[in-house]
């Protein structure tokens, strides 16, 4: 029993990350109908941007800070120059495209910081606290996880449901036609979600980089990850992201502890199988309603 | 009919002894390139059908190479290699008929997703059951004791070299270094020139290529292809005309998978060995990325794919020559991406198309 | 004042509208009748901004449209009602309504809403609730309102009586006249219905494959015996 709480409780911060990670792909899908499957290959470059002020810097939230705006950057110009010119009527397209991109990402990270994984030291201690006479599997680094993402989750939730901009963004997501003659800018909603998306996959890259190491394909198994866990949620909703993110954290780590880390792939595909098979829309999916 | 049929058995035939001649005349290094291309377009005649013709956009062919690699390496420990190729592809048709039956239920980017899923789960299986699939070590596929071959000793190569395109940028060699080539020659009998090993895996690999080519041939030009394209173009019309849609979804799988699988086996011989390590996503990867920049839905597209998936990290590789390896062995990865990236944004039917489009302007 | 003038608008190479010309003054309905193809909507929707036009020019109280965008056209005060029910079916109606004039002051907005539920109270009881639980009839309010939101002074109604019981279209249609003259706005109304669009019209035209083959008052129109023989079938 102790052991299952362990492993639980360790995998809480890995479901955080890998919730942040899929809620950056709800973001795209919301704002513009696509998954963008190049999103940890954007992450994974962000990070390195940030490691690398870093260790020029040596300050994490500066480090931190600077990933988003070059999430948010590199978003934008994956919208403007690659997902935008691609065809509307070219559904297979737009998905190729982003593996492209995810492909250049990762051939010009190489290019740049090599192939070999970099350490990236965590900013306060990532070893078990020490509490009630025992050790737990969670440090001071997870619960900086849990605060970032509770933060993140709650702003952007609340901006989703509370502010015009929130509707607006929901309109130009839901039905851009009539968004557009009510006046919404459809086309800055649809800039402004990849950036957003692209500022939360990257604050993901950065939290994670520690407990892994980094290197241009080492998002390749979160990618998976997240994007179970967002389909499990319906991609359109941002609590199911969240919610089943954690709940994914919570699946592998079980899984890592009571078998072999190697497993998570196999009980990832084996989830995302049995969850498509039972309702290939997810589960928080709004989509029957759509073609009213 | 019947002479759609003949002429396709026609070009297959012809294509088989051109190939034949020129994999003669060549020297064993080219011969093994020309065995990689066989090797590739038959895995993209079936990505033709899969993602051009019946719009489903997969990357779980990289994982069903595997199978058929897999099933290959453990069968030719007991039988020959005709057997063993039969079983590979009757794996694939078992692996593709599941998937189909999963994925053919599903919309565009949950299609991706899964298929994503599967090629990133499918290799770790290996290190599942290492006393049977040999774990990271992988399987040996000893090289045929044939009276045409007469090779004494096998060559095996050094895996990182063989991690041809996509299957590993990161690793040292982007391509086989030419002198570990050298060196098998130098262990084996005959001389260059002559009919060797890579001689005989490059016939082996066209062989195949030319039977899968003529099958696909006639799918795609008879009544199937024009039923995956209206299921892809409209499934409900497609319907209320009597086509269904899942099946035909689910065929076009099948058929994909089948000739995924057999690639695999092909590739296995290639290789004289298969591990987790050759059938990454990197492998599906390589397979979109050649159907895409040859032209989705054309089956010569699929040729021209598999074309510059072998040869253009060469041509691109002397590109990055001044430039140290960290530099030079991701260039042409960086092409692939920005290629793929620039032909689906301006030519989404890829090079045939754009030929098309010319000899049309051409003809105005 | 909308000034439409030798508007044409082809799809590749089917011309859809070709020359036409057209004014909506303010505190008036005019009416656009034709029949199903003529090209109604193709009008509504190349005024709005949504289709480019090959060439010609729409004028809106005074200036050139010309690559004004869609939303900066409803931000002036040109809105469009589309064909269909036009709603956002995932949002309460209370949110398709705020919709309508995001970018306008809160205070104007609540002064706004409060406006369009006078309007239609059947609305008001039930803004908390999905536009989905809507009746056919109570989106078409619901879109109107929505447009009514941006505080317009040029309306284009297309087809608000799709679909809809007799009783109603008189309804709306009226309500439409009643807008133009109480508010002061330009409406362009697009109908099937010519018989009823017509009463509450003041002037009109009649498209036929994308051609204007009547321009006049509405009286004119409705007493054009060959006219509705050849082109309204009745
Ligand atoms: N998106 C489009 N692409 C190509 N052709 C179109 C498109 N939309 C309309 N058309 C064509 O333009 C012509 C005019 O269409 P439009 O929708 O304007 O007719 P309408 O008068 O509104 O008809 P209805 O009364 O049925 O609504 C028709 O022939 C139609 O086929
Ligand atoms: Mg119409």
């Amino acid at each position: 029993m102790n052991q299952f709480l362990d492993f639980s409780l360790g995998g809480i911060a890995n479901g955080a990350v890998i919730a942040l990670m899929a809620l950056a792909l709800v973001l795209v899908w919301r704002s513009s109908r696509v998954v963008n499957f190049a999103q940890v290959g954007q992450a994974m470059f962000t990070t390195f941007i940030s490691l690398w002020i870093y260790e020029v810097s040596g300050s994490w939230l500066l480090a931190l800070l600077i990933a988003i705006c070059a999430g948010a950057i590199l978003g934008l110009v994956v919208h403007l120059l690659v997902m935008k010119p691609v065809r509307r009527a070219d559904a297979s397209g737009a998905i190729i495209a982003t593996f492209g991109v995810l492909i250049a990402l990762q051939a010009a990270a190489g290019m740049i910081w090599g192939g070999d994984p970099k350490a990236f030291v965590p900013p306060v201690a990532n070893s078990g606290l020490e509490f009630a006479g025992r050790i737990w599997p969670v440090s001071w680094y997870d619960l900086l996880i849990f605060a970032v993402t509770s933060v993140l989750v709650l702003a952007l939730s609340y901006v989703f449901t509370r502010t015009s901009f929130g509707l607006a963004m929901r309109a130009s997501a839901l039905n851009p036609e009539v968004a557009r003659i009510s006046g919404v800018r459809v086309s800055r909603m649809l800039i402004l979600g990849w950036a957003m998306a692209g500022s939360v996959g990257a604050i993901a890259g950065v939290l994670i980089a520690p407990s892994a190491t980094l290197s241009p394909n080492s998002f390749d198994l979160l990618l998976v990850f997240a994007f179970t866990a967002a389909v499990i949620g319906g991609l359109d909703s941002l609590v199911g992201a969240v919610a089943f993110g954690v709940g994914t954290g919570l699946v592998l780590s079980l899984v890592t502890g009571y078998s072999d880390a190697s497993n998570a792939p196999i009980v990832s595909l084996v989830l995302l199988v049995v969850i498509l098979l039972m309702k290939p829309d997810g589960f928080f999916s709004q989509s029957k309603s759509r073609v009213v | 009919m019947r002479s759609r049929l003949s002429s396709h058995a026609f070009i297959c035939i012809g294509a088989w002894l051109v190939l034949m001649l020129v994999n003669n005349a060549i020297e064993p290094l080219m011969s093994y390139y020309l065995a990689l291309v066989a090797m590739y377009a038959t895995a993209m005649f079936g990505m033709v059908i899969l993602v051009g013709l019946s719009g489903q956009v997969s990357l779980g062919n990289g994982a069903i190479m595997a199978v058929g690699a897999y099933v290959f390496a453990l069968s030719y420990q007991h039988w020959n290699a005709v057997i063993s190729m039969v079983l590979a592809g009757m794996a694939g048709v078992v692996f593709g008929l599941l998937l189909g039956i999963v994925g053919a239920r599903l919309r565009g980017p949950y299609l991706a997703g899964l298929t994503l899923a599967f090629a990133v789960g499918i290799p770790a299986i290996a290190n599942r059951f290492p006393s049977i699939l040999g774990g990271e070590d992988g399987l040996k596929v000893p090289a045929p004791n044939t009276s045409i071959a007469e090779v004494i000793q096998a060559p095996t190569y050094d895996e990182s070299s063989l991690d041809q395109f996509l299957t590993d940028p990161s690793s040292a060699g982007v391509a086989p270094d030419p002198t570990s080539t050298v060196q098998t020659f130098d262990t084996s009998p005959l001389d260059p020139g002559s009919f060797a090993l890579e001689h005989w895996q490059a016939s082996v690999a066209i062989a195949v290529a030319c039977i899968v080519g003529f099958v696909a041939l006639n799918l795609v030009r008879g009544r199937q292809g024009l039923a995956w394209r209206a299921v892809r173009d409209d499934p409900v019309a497609a319907s209320v005309v009597g086509i269904s849609p899942a099946t035909t979804k689910v065929t076009a799988f099948v058929v994909s998978s089948l000739f995924a699988a057999l690639a695999g086996g092909v590739f296995a011989q290639i290789l004289s060995f298969v591990g987790p390590g050759a059938f990454g996503l990197k492998l599906s990867l390589a397979l979109l990325v050649g159907v895409v920049l040859g032209g989705r839905t054309s089956l010569v597209g699929a040729l021209i794919g598999a074309v510059i998936v072998v040869w253009l990290p060469e041509l691109v590789g002397s590109l990055g020559n001044g430039w140290n390896d960290q530099v030079s062995n991701n260039v042409p990865n960086l092409v692939y991406g920005l290629l793929v990236v620039a032909v689906v944004v301006f030519a989404p039917s890829g090079i045939t198309g754009l030929v098309t489009q010319l000899r049309s302007f051409r003809q105005r | 004042m909308l000034h439409i003038h030798n508007l044409t608008v082809s799809y590749g190479q089917v011309v859809a509208l070709s020359e036409v010309s057209l004014e909506a003054p303010r505190g008036c309905v005019t009416a656009v009748i034709g029949a199903n193809g003529a090209g109604k909507s193709t009008l509504m929707r190349a005024v709005a901004g949504l289709i480019i036009p090959k060439s010609g020019q729409v004028t809106f109280d005074g200036s050139d449209l010309v690559g004004v965008a869609t939303d900066e056209r409803v931000r002036r005060g040109l809105v469009l009602v589309p064909e269909g029910r036009s709603t956002i079916a995932e949002f309460t109606i209370e949110e398709n309504l705020r919709l309508g004039g995001l970018w306008r002051s809160r205070f104007h907005q609540r002064e706004s809403i409060a406006g369009v539920f006078d309007l239609f109270p059947a609305l008001a009881k039930r803004h908390k609730m999905l536009a989905s639980t809507l009746s056919g009839g109570e989106r078409q309010q619901l879109a109107i309102g929505r447009a009514l939101m941006a505080e317009p002074t040029c309306l284009l109604l297309d087809e608000p009586s799709l679909g809809l019981a007799p009783l109603i279209v008189q309804q709306i249609l009226e309500l439409a006249q009643q807008l133009a003259i109480e508010k002061n706005l330009a409406i362009l109304l697009v109908e099937q219905n010519a018989v009823t669009a017509l009463r509450v019209a003041r002037t009109g035209i009649v498209l036929n494959l994308g051609e204007v083959v009547l321009h006049g008052p509405a009286q004119q129109i409705a007493a054009n015996k060959d006219l509705r023989h050849a082109y309204l079938g009745y």
